[in-house]
């Protein structure tokens, strides 16, 4: 697939695992630091527009899924980067495109993550809805890993 | 006892003076900032959805969204449908455009009445929402309800939309391409209106890019992208027609696409009935016994733009993790680029040109002074603003 | 039927929606600067007891937990001819 042998040229040890469902869903797991570049790459060089972010908490620890579209090939590429369970932080990329702005805000509100350098992480939805500090979609997990109801 | 009974009923969004969704904070009569203030509509669905069955979240998903209660429905069903490599029945797929399609029509309606009402024009107000409701009659013939049509189900669709049904809904086409004649005229020729919309409320193709907006708003700024063309689903492979776009991204140009993409909208159906007719009624769903473990993105062009979802899979009846993303989401931002710098009528009309769902938008807007943060007009008299601006040029005609 | 800018001027109150934790001290407030007497009325699902968003995690309804109710109007949603109805019966009894 030629965008995933682009990358891999580009970025090439910092591509993890790739999923390739179908020629049009693929998503590659990444290392973190590397989020900025490809994200430029991809929107910047390759014509791709940001769709927006899904974070989740998993044993695994945070993950965010970071959706791109190629409206050209109608290929959703999906970056994905695993954060630390109890720090979890990663550098925004609203500095990049607004684009980014509210979603990073409203992963930051509901899952406590931290956007680095993000340049207003203000309560976008949270405000007399539930108490700062608490993040509502955040779970507990039980020893064995698996998540409370 | 006479007693006179005031009661607020429609038009859709009920003016109160507290609280204000967009703040403009203006000096004189131009808008220097803009702040969006939100969440008195959080219901927390994305956390709901993860409590219920898979055929539940369906009723919980139309319900995002009164206007565009089709879309999120359609996403979702995409989204499942590729976890599980369903393939849907070609009735199925026929059924699923035409109300997709049917809504964007209604929707777009709605957006010009409501445009109308900004500018003071309140004849097209009144006639655009008149010639909706034959569409949701319709609605109401085919599912049982004027918005939330529970249309949609795993696997296909719920209900059919049998054959005997087809003449009546061509009639209510050649009825709604009429009327859309008649506005397309008082919109597009009207010196007044040109005045009042173009070169107000201008998006470039790079502010486009920049917010990743969608839809109509993306389109009218000359960015060619529609989810229906660009990752085919449901029977839109299937039919021809035409993705409509402009180039001067501002009020007017995203008025002209609105309205033109109802012509096409109707040729859609059209196309997607004669397609009914060559399948066998009654073939409108697969049996789907399972989801698999995995995750899926789904998408659907909304009267509004992209709307995506994207379904995390554990293997059982819920959903792990539900991200809904509604095309509001990323065009409401741009407001930051199309109302700074205009006065204060011409930041109405630009937001409204974004169309905001409903569900963003319950009171709009207040004008503060920027200096004092004392409130110069609040939504109601920032309408009537607008309107007072087009009788005044109404007068020099 | 007659639209009124300003909650001083009504005389009935028609809430729809769920009711949230950012709205819930709005509405107070809105009941508050209404003049009484004010008839009340819950529109549909959502206004009665919730609906599909009662077990949310920012519901804080439904509206007669908030405000004195006086009719409800049930529908997801309530089709026009309901409402009318609905509204028409309680000033029927007043």
């Amino acid at each position: 697939m030629m965008v995933t042998d682009e990358l891999k040229k580009t970025f090439g040890e910092k591509i993890l695992d790739t999923v390739r469902k179908t020629d049009r869903r693929i998503s590659l797991l990444i290392d973190p630091g590397a989020l900025i570049p490809m994200a430029g790459h991809l929107v910047n060089e390759m014509g791709f527009r940001f769709i927006i972010a899904s974070a989740l908490h998993t044993k695994r620890g945070f993950e965010i899924f970071y959706h791109f579209s190629s409206d050209q090939t109608g290929l959703i590429l999906n970056l994905l980067v695993i954060l630390d369970k109890d720090k979890p932080e990663i550098e925004s990329l609203t500095n990049m495109f607004e684009a980014t702005n509210w979603i990073e805000r409203e992963m930051h509100e509901l899952f406590g993550i931290n956007f680095l350098n993000h340049p207003n992480l203000d309560q976008l939805l949270s405000e007399g809805n539930w108490a700062k500090g608490v993040y509502p979609y955040r779970k507990t997990f039980k020893s064995n890993g698996e998540a409370e109801a | 006892m006479s007693k006179q009974t005031l009661i607020p009923v429609g038009p859709y969004h009920p003016l109160q003076e507290e609280p204000e969704l967009f703040k403009l904070y203006c000096e004189g009569e131009i808008v220097k900032d803009v702040k969006w203030e939100t969440g008195y509509n959080h219901r927390g669905i994305e956390k709901l959805s993860e409590k219920k069955s898979y055929d539940e979240v369906f009723f919980l998903v139309e319900r995002i969204c009164g206007i565009c209660s089709t879309s999120h429905p359609f996403a979702f069903a995409n989204s499942l449908e590729e976890i599980g490599n369903i393939e849907i029945t070609m009735r199925a797929k026929y059924i699923r455009s035409i109300i997709g399609e049917l809504e964007r029509i209604h929707s777009h309606l709605l957006w010009v009445g409501l445009a109308g009402h900004f500018l003071g024009y309140n004849t097209v107000f009144m006639w655009a929402w008149k010639y909706r409701e034959p569409v949701l009659d319709l609605f109401e013939m085919i599912s049982g309800n004027r918005n939330s049509y529970a249309m949609f189900q795993i696997g296909g669709v719920r209900r059919d939309i049998e054959n005997a049904k087809i003449p009546a809904i061509q009639k209510v086409l050649a009825l709604v391409k009429k009327k859309t004649d008649l506005l397309v005229g008082a919109v597009m020729d009207d010196p007044v209106i040109h005045a009042r919309t173009k070169g107000v409320g201008i998006l470039t193709r790079e502010d486009i890019l920049n917010f990743a907006a969608v839809g109509p708003t993306a389109r009218a700024s000359g960015v060619d992208i529609d989810v229906r063309r660009d990752d085919p689903y449901a029977a839109y492979p299937l039919v021809n027609w035409k993705v409509i776009c402009a180039q001067a991204g501002d009020v007017f140009a995203k008025a002209e696409v609105r309205l033109l993409e109802m012509y096409e909208s109707i040729s859609i159906i059209e196309q997607c009935l004669e397609g009914l007719k060559k399948e066998k009624e009654g073939e409108i769903n697969v049996k789907v016994r399972h989801i698999p473990e995995g995750y899926g993105t789904g998408r659907a062009e909304a009267p509004r733009g992209e709307v995506f979802h994207f379904v995390v899979s554990d293997g059982s009846n819920s959903p792990a993790r539900h991200k809904i993303k509604a095309p509001s989401y990323s065009n409401i931002a741009t407001f930051k680029k199309s109302c700074i710098g205009q006065s204060i009528s011409d930041a109405t009309i630009s937001l409204a040109a974004v169309d905001p769902c409903y569900c963003c938008t319950e009171r709009l807007a207040v004008a503060l002074d920027r200096n004092s943060g004392k409130r110069i007009m609040n939504a109601k008299e920032i309408i009537e603003h607008s309107a007072m601006l087009t009788r005044k040029l109404l007068q020099h005609e | 039927m007659l639209l009124v800018g300003s909650v001083r001027h009504a005389d009935v109150l028609l809430v729809n929606g769920s009711i949230n934790k950012k709205d819930k001290p709005r509405l107070l407030e809105i009941y508050q600067q209404a003049p009484k007497p004010v008839l009340v009325v819950a529109i549909g699902a959502c206004g009665c007891t919730g609906g599909i968003f009662a077990e949310g995690n920012t519901f804080a309804g439904p509206v007669d937990k908030i405000i004195p109710v006086d009719a409800y109007i049930p529908g997801c949603p309530p089709k026009p001819e309901a409402i009318l109805a609905g509204v028409v019966k309680l000033l029927g009894k007043n």
